[in-house]
């Protein structure tokens, strides 16, 4: 295998897929990156047995050919070098010459034979998204996974392919971020599926802001893809320098990942239908001022109450050993005076992520749960904490 | 009583069970053995019938007698420990004890008791023969040592046994001489009052009895635990004990519990231990009053050997007095350690069964549950002063030196008991070797026991720096101290957190989908009767069927990522065993243990000088100071006397 390639792409593509590799495994081919020329690409894979991302870049290919190298020390020396072109040639031994300019490094490989394969995903049943969607309503609900091992159907996301929508649900047990989007498929191909974290999190990273995601759901297997030609053309559009933002955002993404087996526990169920009071927030005001408050919280002592009167909503934290805080806040409220209590990490998580300026909250009592809505097919439960 | 007297030794019939059989029926006056003569008298028509006939028989007596003996005697040191309790029913002021071979071929015990007149020692030997009960009702409220008159002749057919006595105002003394139950001399002789028991060759006549018993340095070491225990029990009474003609124990009447301990333990022992105030729970029926000595906190062991416990006098095993003793400590105590107790307890003999051990070495409580509150509430209240902080009444004890008690100082520390002069002052009345269950120098004694407590004020303590950025040297007035700086600050941390915990009301995080939990019976039934303790600690919890519950809320403390089946399986597991109730601490600790761990200072955290006293103090003003929450060791201490030895200064 011989090829020259652009450091930028190169170190680019890298940059995407070294996440997935773990540095601890006993499977030493695992710690490598797969590299195949050929036709006028180079190929990047990696993997870890859950979650693989392959990752294509445009290359003069001299003689096509495949091999593995070592994905943390590869990209590092990659980092390093000088802009420009820089050529690989491996030898059948997978001894990788690396030049560019005036530097030059040998690394030893493994034979990419021993590198598992990806798995294709001819069949199954076909979505497509804009990416820039997908990634909204991840980061709308994957702060809300669970990382409770035992309860291990709650660390992923749901995806509902259901009644021409796809459903995204998160929880941990405490609290619970759903966001919906429309979406046109077939109705043979409803489903459900549960993603693990982290390719939730490798996802989030791949998505950009153009573009379009090919799904592909098996019956264990789930693929997400984006494909360079929609993006090129939505680069067209903009100017030469968003056209090179663009052109490191286009590139031929491949994420398969297992999925969870098991049932996601129903999520309608614990969604209330009805809540006595709704009271409209503006988010930055209430997330500073929940931010301010957390300040006094411990680890022994972490709730804020907030306090709900005519026009007015106070949060107070107040730990003994600590101190207290007070946030007061004019609001539009006409309800009745309730008084409840959260965890003000869980209600700061939806308010970080959300870019809405208006959030709403319905609340019932002290023991009902809270919910946050928005202008847009998203909510969130919350669990209060009880006092007494 | 005139049957006995007539009663011949060397007649052909000679048992005396079997004497005595003749005498029922020379004598049906004995109307209340009526039930005994039914008995006897088809005993021996079924002695006639040819033996085909049935296939179920009654037992011959003497190997009914065997076989009851097998139940009483266990061992020698049940012999001892029976015979003893007849000399302190007898209400003796004096006790001597002695036995050769581990007590295989003589035990012997001599006291200045009441005595049995002639008719009285022979009766002594009738089975269910006793002064100590008349009524059946006297079961329930049994206030003597023995009431089932069993033992004497229990011994007696297993062994060759000899039993003189004499009542104070009479002139002369009996003599009883039996063997393997026959008896084969009574005669008049004269002796000291009060009673005598020789017993020699004991289980000769059960081979494979006798092939049961251990070593006679076992058997010895048991026996010495018996005399112990009765002498901790009896502190009036003067006791000698002699093993192979050596007298290795002998105790002055004493005018309490403590100087008791003094004599047996010795002072240095002794200054490791707390008296329990006598309280009890003052209602009077069911009145409970615990009193005696328990172990400063900081002082433990890693057996439970050195609890001792007595309800009403008499030394028992109880397994829910030494989990509510272990849960009087909690926190004071590292998991796996046990408290060192000597334990009285007393109460209404009526609320307490004796009567379900052949040795009546277990006893039952009507009410365990109160019994074992009560142990733990007075146990804690005797700590409670003690850890320094928690009263500024208290008399400020603090525990200071440490003395390193690993492998490599064990010898050390060996040699210089050896090289103390005399018997140390403490011990004035025990001559020849201490015993050997002395906890603190038997080899699982603690690895960091404590010395001497000394008033504690802040000047004693001076910090002289760090080594390795980890260990910080401190003079203590008795040399050098080693203290661990991410150790001590975990522990102070976490007892910081605990304390706040405790104080605190507790929140409870509501969850969104409750879990279902499912317990075995058992534990289904005491998570019902805990429901509201659990409520209390933040865990919502209801009944959700017959074994299954539903948990809705969980203390925000724990971790997210918590396995909640887990948790409760360890507070089942522990708290079961434990009798306790389930305290905030059960809860939070493993949690709140982590925690602390992240915040503590590491090793290479550079601390200044003021840091360094703070955390000195801080670490001195923990309930437990030597360990961390993990249970590993804060400070270690290499003392001058250590120092000294090693400079070649002192031999």
């Amino acid at each position: 295998m011989k090829i020259e390639v652009t450091k930028t792409e190169v170190l680019d593509a890298l940059q995407q897929v070294q996440n997935v590799v773990s540095s601890r495994t006993t499977l030493p081919i695992l710690s490598n990156v797969l590299l195949r020329a050929s036709g006028e690409t180079l190929e990047l894979t990696t993997t870890d047995l859950d979650v693989g991302i392959q990752r294509k870049v445009s290359a003069t290919v001299k003689r096509s050919g495949a091999t593995s190298l070592p994905a943390r020390r590869f990209f590092s020396i990659v980092r390093e070098l000088p802009e420009g072109e820089i050529e690989i040639e491996v030898d059948e031994k997978n001894m990788a010459a690396i030049s560019c300019g005036s530097s030059f490094f040998k690394i030893v490989g493994l034979p990419a034979e021993e590198f598992p394969a990806l798995p294709k995903l001819e069949e199954g049943k076909h979505y497509k998204i804009a990416a820039a969607n997908l990634r909204d309503m991840l980061r709308k609900t994957a702060y809300a996974i669970s990382n409770d091992e035992t309860r291990y159907v709650l660390n992923g996301i749901f995806m509902g392919f259901k009644a021409e929508k796809l459903t995204i649900v998160a929880t941990d047990g405490r609290r619970l971020a759903l966001a919906e989007q429309d979406l046109e498929f077939p109705k043979a191909n409803e489903a459900e599926a549960i993603l693990p974290t982290k390719a939730v999190r490798e996802l989030e990273h791949m998505l950009g802001e153009k573009g379009e995601v090919q799904i592909t759901l098996t019956e264990n297997q789930m693929a997400f893809e984006m494909h360079g030609t929609e993006a090129e053309a939505a680069a067209g559009k903009g100017t030469e320098q968003e056209g090179t933002k663009v052109a490191a955002e286009r590139k031929n993404v491949l994420l398969v990942s297992k999925l969870i087996e098991g049932t996601f526990p129903n999520y309608r169920q614990v969604i209330p239908t009805e809540s006595k009071e709704r009271v409209s927030l503006e988010r930055e005001t209430l997330l500073t001022a929940l931010r301010r408050t957390s300040l006094l919280c411990t680890d022994t002592a972490n709730s804020v109450k907030m306090h709900f009167t005519k026009n007015n909503l106070s949060i107070i934290a107040k730990s003994p050993e600590v101190g207290e805080a007070k946030e007061t806040m004019v609001i539009n409220y006409k309800g009745t005076d309730v008084t409840v209590a959260f965890n003000p990490e869980f209600l700061m998580d939806p308010l970080r992520n959300l870019d809405n300026d208006e959030v709403f909250m319905e609340l019932t009592d002290e023991l009902s749960p809270g919910v946050v809505k928005v202008n847009a097919p998203f909510l969130y439960v919350i669990m209060p904490m009880r006092m007494s | 009583m005139g049957w006995a007297t007539g009663f011949e030794p060397a007649t052909a019939r000679s048992t005396i069970w079997g004497s005595a059989r003749l005498s029922y029926a020379h004598h049906p006056r004995r109307s209340s053995d009526r039930a005994a003569e039914i008995i006897i008298g088809i005993r021996e028509q079924q002695a006639i019938l040819p033996p085909c006939m049935n296939r179920i028989r009654l037992l011959p007596e003497h190997v009914a007698n065997q076989i009851a003996a097998g139940e009483v005697v266990e061992r020698p040191a049940s012999v001892v420990r029976e015979l003893v309790e007849n000399s302190l029913d007898a209400g003796a002021t004096r006790i001597e004890a002695g036995f050769r071979a581990g007590g295989r071929s003589e035990i012997r015990v001599a006291d200045d008791g009441c005595g049995m007149s002639r008719d009285d020692a022979l009766l002594s030997l009738e089975r269910h023969a006793t002064s100590k009960i008349a009524v059946a009702e006297d079961i329930e409220r049994i206030a003597s040592l023995g009431f089932r008159g069993e033992a004497i002749p229990s011994i007696a057919a297993v062994s060759r046994f000899t039993l003189v006595s004499r009542e104070h105002d009479a002139a002369s003394g009996t003599r009883i001489e039996i063997a393997g139950g026959k008896m084969l001399n009574v005669q008049e002789v004269g002796t000291a009052p009060g009673t005598t028991v020789e017993v020699r060759s004991l289980f000769y006549n059960l081979p494979a009895r006798r092939k049961f018993l251990r070593s006679p340095e076992t058997e010895s070491a048991h026996i010495r635990h018996i005399v112990t225990l009765c002498a901790l029990a009896h502190p009036a009474v003067a006791w000698r004990l002699a093993e192979d003609g050596n007298e290795t124990l002998k105790l002055a009447p004493a005018r309490s519990l403590s100087d008791r301990i003094r004599e047996l333990y010795g002072n240095e022992f002794f200054q490791d231990l707390v008296p329990l105030e006598k309280t009890g729970i003052r209602n009077p029926e069911s009145e409970i009053r615990v009193s005696g000595f328990v172990g400063r906190p900081g002082v433990s062991r890693s057996t439970r050997e050195h609890q001792h416990v007595f309800v009403n006098g008499r030394p028992v095993e109880n397994r829910g007095v030494n989990f509510a003793l272990l849960e009087g400590y909690h926190t004071a105590m590292m998991r796996g350690r046990f408290p060192i107790a000597f334990l009285f307890i007393e109460l209404d003999p009526g609320a307490v069964d004796v009567n379900i051990h052949p040795a009546k070495r277990e006893v039952r409580f009507r009410d365990e549950g109160a019994v074992r509150g009560a142990v733990t509430a007075a146990v804690r209240r005797a700590i409670e002063p003690q850890m320094p902080g928690a009263s500024s009444t208290a008399p400020a004890f603090q525990p200071v030196a440490l003395t390193l008690r690993g492998e490599a100082a064990a010898p050390a520390s060996v040699e210089m008991e050896q090289r103390l002069p005399l018997p140390p002052p403490a011990r004035p009345l025990s001559v020849g070797p201490p015993p050997k269950d002395v906890p603190h120098s038997t080899p699982d004694a603690s690895r960091f026991a404590l010395h001497a407590p000394c008033p504690a004020s802040e000047s004693d303590w001076r910090v002289l720096g760090v080594i390795g950025q980890l260990y910080v040297l401190v003079e203590s007035p008795e040399g050098l101290v080693l203290m661990d700086q991410h150790a001590a600050h975990e522990r102070v941390l976490f007892e910081r957190m605990l304390k706040q915990l405790e104080q605190r009301v507790t929140p409870s995080q509501r969850l969104l989908m409750p879990l279902t939990l499912e317990f075995e019976a058992r534990d289904a039934a005491f998570v019902r009767e805990s429901l509201a303790v659990f409520q209390r600690l933040g865990v919502g919890i209801s009944e959700f069927g017959q074994r299954a519950f539903l948990v809705d809320a969980l203390p925000p403390w724990l971790p997210a990522r918590t396995d909640v089946r887990q948790i409760f399986r360890d507070i089942l597991d522990e708290v079961a065993a434990g009798g306790a109730g389930v305290s905030k601490l059960r809860l939070g600790e493993d949690a709140v243990a982590t925690t602390v761990c992240r915040h503590a200072v590491k090793a290479r955290d550079p601390l200044s000088m003021p840091e360094l006293e703070a955390l000195l103090s801080e670490l001195r003003a923990c309930d437990l100071p030597y360990t961390c929450p993990h249970g590993r060791p804060t400070m270690i201490q290499l003392s001058y006397a250590e120092m000294e030895k090693k400079f070649g200064r002192r031999v």
